[in-house]
């Protein structure tokens, strides 16, 4: 069928099939930023259009619909020379992050004013109420609408979009947008997917439907013949290597305990077969013809399960040791099955695991005594608090693109890890890291899902074996019962206390569900102890953890990893305590947290499977942020709703985390001056939207005295860079803008030798300036960057000025925090409406304060969100229930706090480049805890598991039985 | 989606296309998504139909709404009574309020509907073209006629108007009507609504429940307006009702979910008498 339409002011004429979506048509003419995030679902928004003025989901239209209409994407409201004064202020107000939805955001926010040029916080909401946004929240797209009519208006903004720290520095503490905002806001090719060539071929997964089975049969006879199937990957021909997806440092704190494919499956979504083909739909249809046969077991589905006598094992082979390995490994081996399907596990290390109980690993230790200090208390609290089962839910998928290029293979990842990925895909295709080029693409959201390689390693060797280029994204199905997850975990706190409010004793114990596969086992539950205990002044403190093998779907790295679960069940328990004690939690807060100079001995324990470094308390915000926030909430007064269903109570909690691995991450960076004077830093970083490759270039900037639009940071192509080991652990900032910071003095202390040849004089007497120059304090003489460049590039010259920078260490720079809530509870009704929630935070530095903003609303707003709504339903066997968005529960703009705030709490650190701490991960540990207490403080009950639903309120007050 | 697809002008056209694997494309809402309820080998695009858009004021307090009036578009209507406009805003997304339309909602008769328990208190009627007889050589019906049937009608004999198409939907401004939906997050799917309305000087109930069907609470409905005491009705209702088969599921148990419409029933109750006619217990 012939369609006319005109697409952002340029009439055209498609022949196409008339069924085929608007969407589909639109990226076929070039406007890849009409994205899709759902699959069709029809709940992201990601395909926003407006068609004859207005606004519509693409996929939702077929072609024909289109036919005389007008229609405007995304990118055709400015280009990168040329951006739109609402798409400079969203970069301005920092919500352009990981932007997968950034630019249906602007269409969305221009179409608003356009209508109306006064819009009001309901109508802004109404106009963003069907975009899905999980980076930033919704905060700052208000704050970006006022900044537009502030501008037109007055020529100027009014307001501002962050405070400024550091006066005396120029770009470190100034918000001034991101490097990478423009493109991102204007929706140019920036994504894995617009990297796909067109001759690429696909890759589908046929996948479990058993949660636990041996596959007794597989048979790909039938699939095969299908015209266009290139290759299926199956047990039967995958080599025969076990490794790990978690995207960590070599040599792993997680077991080798699977390979490509397992003869054994181990969750109802585990990887058959992977099917490759020159079309989807010959890989589709190849992978309803393959045949499996299956044994199927019973599963273990929860903790409890798991750690039952006689519980079927999850994994049942034998195990090896890279090193450590105990002095009975043999006879602990005797007792694994003969069955070769259950394939083996191999430690790099031992993490106090024991398969033949289905323990992933474990630990435990602690300082002084607790059984005394709970002998002595005048009051003891024990409690067992429960987490779900919770999605990243970013808005793009999984998603990878690998090709042989030159002999060489070359995989274009969507990953906080590019390192890591070369790392394992040289594992899985036996290839030297020399032959492997990993470019991290812009990245649509991670949140901690995209630090663990699930399918990287599968598309990277198709691609090597095939010799085609292969693409493979997953589905939001997939995403949901396929990848990484947060771990569920049960907490047990026993807490004891005096009258006076001194917290004597505490006890936590962990016990977390991993699910099939041991992904960030150790660490995960570690951080619920180490992230959370080290907030007490409290000498007797004891942690017990064990990780348990289940058959639910796999678990993983998560923003917080298990702070916010250790974090939720310790506050909780202390408001607890307080109240039996009489106490005002707030004084009980005050009196027991940790400040400034106060040795934390609980940490020798509580390394990454070794020793912790016993450290003091360094830099610390946290009593200014109780205290700011407490006035802010108006703690002590008691709030009345009109109606008298409904009750209001607050709670707050006190949060940490850490910058970095200290001992274990390691970041590098070059930089280079070209031959005009600029610069390049090929950085290791791997900026997942949060705005990493802007504080690098800022970090250059302010010690090169150059301005920002004369540095370019390259970063996450291993081509390019040196070894970094990646985003993850809060450690972007702290070790990749060291690493910047080493390598902008070095690239100076160069520039300075060179000049003082160039211009005769002692480098002593020579300093750098804006606009990026050298000049001489004794003789005031001048030499621009660009003309001592020129020069030692010309042929007579000593080579181009090139400075390698790194960054290790042993110190640790924590920020600290506490967030605040206030929710209103219906007793007749259970319902819960988070009506205030406060976010400070101390960050050190904050090199980006508008992006670090944010970057604080968006984790808060997902934990309201991990705390309310969010929680993977299984059902008994093991089959995920609700794995759509819709189903699922993230929240969106309705469910944002009406009055919704981050404050930045201003401390210098010693060690972070310019004094800047971690941001982002530390804002998910205090929802939780801060909206149970705000329930207590209510209704009088004490929430102990999450999501906090309506129900479990009405059965905790008795309503419903 | 791979499907035929035809164009009718008008709405004769349209309904002598329909047969029972057809489906007509409104907002493409519901059809077009991933996961759609609807499957079909044909689709009869009504964009270009005419006669099917348009709000109108009738006679006898009265309000006609064409049944291809996205939710956007009567939402902007201040003809629409607002006990109709708060449902319409059930729908979260404002996008896809833009698409999506009244009759395209109505003719899906989901258990989680935005409308359905809204339109049964308000006791709204559907004007409906149906196509009769048998089909001609060239494929069109005999005959065609246009009915008026009782919103209750329409969605609990679905079976009767399943190829019939909705024209418009009417509404009346003389009734007071109050409602209140349950779900997760906004954007989820509601797992109850409830609406009381009083129309005629008599009550009348409309209940959705996930996994249980969309139903008119007749009995009840009687029973209240006979009774002294309605309230205590109300209270006892919801955990005796036979009529209702409520599973536990992920949107939570039947415990609950029986509370939970008792509660609100009382409250929807309460607040028709306050005389206010607006949203039951908020903060
Ligand atoms: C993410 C998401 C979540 C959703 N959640 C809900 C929900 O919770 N509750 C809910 O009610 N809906 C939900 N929907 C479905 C949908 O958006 C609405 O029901 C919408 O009102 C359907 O209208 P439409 O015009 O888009 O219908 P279409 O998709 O065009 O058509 C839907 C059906 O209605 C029939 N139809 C359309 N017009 C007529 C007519 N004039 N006469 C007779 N039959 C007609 C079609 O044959 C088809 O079977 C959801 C949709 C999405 C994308
Ligand atoms: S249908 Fe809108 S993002 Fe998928």
């Amino acid at each position: 069928m012939k369609i006319s339409c005109v697409i952002n002011q340029v009439p055209r004429t498609f022949d196409v099939d008339p069924m085929m979506s608007l969407r589909e048509l639109l990226v076929s003419a070039g406007h890849v930023c009409v994205r899709d995030s759902d699959d069709g679902e029809g709940f992201c928004g990601s395909d926003t259009v407006l068609v004859d003025g207005t606004p519509v989901y693409a996929n939702l239209m077929i072609a024909a619909e289109a036919d005389g209409c007008t229609i405007l994407t995304p990118d055709g409201l400015g280009d990168l020379r040329h951006l739109t004064d609402v798409q400079q202020a969203m970069i301005d107000a920092g919500v352009v992050q990981s932007a997968y939805n950034a630019p249906a955001a602007a269409l969305l926010l221009t179409w608003l004013l356009e209508k109306n040029p006064a819009p009001s916080r309901e109508e802004i909401k109404d106009a963003l109420s069907g975009l899905y946004i999980r980076d930033a929240s919704y905060e700052h797209y208000y704050l970006a609408v006022r900044l537009v009519q502030e501008k037109r208006k007055t020529g100027h903004y009014v307001s501002k979009t962050a405070p400024k720290f550091r006066e005396n520095l120029r770009e470190i503490g100034t918000p001034d947008g991101k490097v990478d905002g423009p493109a991102l806001v204007t929706g140019q090719r920036a994504f894995v997917e617009d990297y796909v060539s067109p001759d690429t071929c696909y890759m589908v997964m046929l996948r479990s439907p058993y949660a636990s089975a041996y596959i007794r049969s597989i048979d790909t006879s039938e699939a095969e013949k299908v015209p266009g199937v290139i290759k299926i990957i199956t047990a039967a021909n995958c080599p025969d290597i076990y490794y790990m997806q978690a995207g960590q440092g070599n040599p792993e704190p997680s077991p080798h305990d699977r390979r490509l494919f397992n003869w054994k499956v181990r969750h109802a979504g585990d990887r058959v077969a992977g099917v490759v083909a020159e079309t989807m739909e010959a890989a589709e249809k190849a992978k309803s013809l393959i045949k499996v046969g299956y044994e199927v077991l019973k599963p273990v589905l929860t903790v409890e399960e798991a750690m039952a006598d006689g519980a079927p094992l999850v994994h049942d082979g034998p195990v090896e040791y890279r090193a450590g390995a105990p002095a009975d490994l043999d006879e602990y081996n005797a007792k694994a099955s003969a069955d070769p399907r259950e394939g083996k596990v191999i430690y790099q290390f031992p993490l106090g695991a024991d398969i033949h109980h289905n323990v992933a690993a474990s630990n435990s230790g602690g300082i002084g005594d607790v059984e005394k200090a709970f002998a002595e208390a005048d009051a003891v609290v024990e409690r067992t608090y429960q987490t779900s089962q919770i999605q990243h839910a970013p808005l793009e998928p999984h998603v990878c693109f690998a090709r042989m290029e030159g002999g060489r293979l070359t995989v274009y990842a969507s990953t906080q890890v590019p390192y890591h990925v070369r790392r394992i895909v040289g594992w899985v295709t036996g290839l030297p890291e020399n032959q492997i080029h990993v470019v991290k693409t812009r990245v649509g959201g991670g949140y901690g899902a995209k630090q663990d390689i699930l399918i990287e390693d599968v598309t990277a060797y198709a691609a090597y074996i095939t010799g085609r280029p292969v693409y493979c994204r997953n589905t939001r199905e997939e995403e949901f019962i396929a990848n990484s997850t947060r771990h569920p975990m049960r907490m047990r706190v026993k807490m004891s206390g005096k009258k006076d409010g001194t917290i004597t004793g505490i006890f936590l114990e962990v016990r977390a569900n991993t699910g099939p596969y041991g992904n960030h086992c150790l660490t995960v539950p570690m951080n619920s102890c180490s992230k959370t205990l080290p907030l007490f002044k409290c000498p007797n403190m004891a942690y017990d953890l064990k990780v348990y093998y289940t058959n639910t779907p796999p678990a993983g790295a998560y923003q917080g990893y298990g702070t916010p679960k250790g974090n939720y069940a310790l506050m909780m328990a202390m408001a607890e305590l307080a109240d039996r004690l009489g106490c005002d939690y707030k004084e009980m807060v005050l009196k027991n947290h940790v400040e400034t100079g106060y040795r934390l001995d609980i940490l020798k324990g509580l390394g990454e499977g070794r020793e912790g470094n016993v450290v003091p308390v360094g830099s610390c915000g946290l009593r200014e942020a109780i205290l700011k926030g407490c006035d802010m909430i108006r703690w002590g007064v008691k709030e009345q709703s009109p109606d008298p269903d409904w009750k209001i109570g607050k709670g707050f909690a006190m949060i940490m985390q850490g910058s970095g691995l200290p001992g274990l991450d390691h970041a590098e960076a070059i930089a280079k001056m070209e031959t005009d004077g600029t610069v390049i830093l090929n950085s290791g970083c791997a900026d997942i939207g949060t705005g990493l490759d802007t504080v690098c270039a800022k970090i250059v900037s302010e010690v090169m005295c150059m301005p920002l639009e004369h540095i370019s940071v390259l970063s996450g192509d291993t081509d390019s860079a040196a070894f970094d080991t990646g985003s993850y652990a809060s450690s972007g900032t702290f070790f990749s803008g060291n690493a910047a910071l080493d390598a902008a003095q070095k690239l100076k202390e160069g520039v300075l030798k060179e000049a003082a040849l160039q211009m005769g004089e002692d480098q002593e007497d020579l300093d750098v300036r804006m606009p990026g120059e050298v000049f001489s304090k004794k003789t005031g003489k001048v030499l621009t960057y660009a003309a001592l460049s020129h020069e030692v590039c010309s042929g007579a010259g000593r080579g181009m000025i090139v400075a390698h920078g790194n960054f290790v260490t042993n110190a640790s720079s924590v920020p600290y925090g506490a967030h605040f809530a206030q929710a209103a509870v219906n007793v007749r009704t259970g319902e819960i409406r988070v009506q205030k929630f406060y976010a400070l935070q101390d960050a050190g530095t904050p090199i980006n304060p508008e992006l670090a903003l944010c970057q604080m609303y968006g984790a808060a707003l997902k934990s309201i969100g991990h705390t309310l709504y969010e929680g993977m339903i299984l059902d008994k066997d093991g089959v995920c229930l609700n794995s759509n968005m819709t189903d699922y529960g993230v929240p969106m703009i309705w469910e944002q706090p009406d009055d919704f705030k981050a404050v930045l709490i201003d401390v210098n650190d010693q060690y972070g480049p310019f004094g800047a701490k971690s941001i982002s991960e530390i804002a998910c540990n205090g929802a939780a805890p801060a909206i149970g207490i705000a329930i207590h403080d209510a209704v009088g009950v004490w929430m102990d598991s999450w999501p906090m639903t309506p129900e479990k309120v009405l059965r905790k007050l008795g309503r419903i039985r | 989606m791979n499907a035929e697809l035809y164009s009718p002008r008008s709405a004769s056209e349209a309904v002598s296309l329909k047969t029972p694997s057809a489906a007509f494309l409104a907002g493409g809402t519901e059809i077009l998504r991933h996961g759609s309820s609807v499957h079909a080998d044909r689709l009869i695009m009504l964009k270009n139909t005419e006669g099917l858009k348009g709000i109108t004021k009738e006679q006898d307090q009265t309000v006609k709404i064409g049944a291809m009036t996205t939710f956007a578009e009567a939402l902007r209507s201040s003809a629409v009574p607002e006990y109709f406009r708060k449902a319409i805003r059930y729908m979260a997304s404002g996008t896809k309020r833009n698409m999506a339309t009244i009759g395209g909602n109505i003719a899906l008769i989901r258990d989680d509907s935005y409308l359905a328990a809204v339109l049964i208190a308000a006791h709204a009627k559907l004007v409906l073209l149906m196509a009769d007889g048998e089909r001609g050589r060239d494929g069109a019906f005999a005959m065609e006629r246009k009915e008026l049937v009782c919103i209750r009608r329409y969605l609990l004999e679905p079976d009767l108007y399943r190829n019939a198409l909705i024209l418009s939907v009417l509404l009346r401004e003389d009734v007071k009507v109050v409602s209140k939906r349950y779900a997760n997050t906004a954007e989820s799917h509601s797992f109850l609504t409830a609406a009381m309305g009083i129309v005629d000087g008599k009550v009348r109930i409309g209940v959705s429940v996930k996994n249980s069907g969309v139903f008119f609470l007749k009995e009840l409905s009687e029973e209240m307006n006979d009774s002294a005491d309605p309230g205590k009705i109300l209270a006892d209702f919801a955990d005796s009702w036979n009529g209702l088969d409520i599973p536990d599921d992920i949107f939570g148990s039947q415990a609950y979910k029986r509370y939970l419409l008792g509660v609100t029933l009382t409250d929807l109750y309460r607040s028709l008498q306050e005389d206010r006619g607006e949203e039951v217990s908020d903060v």
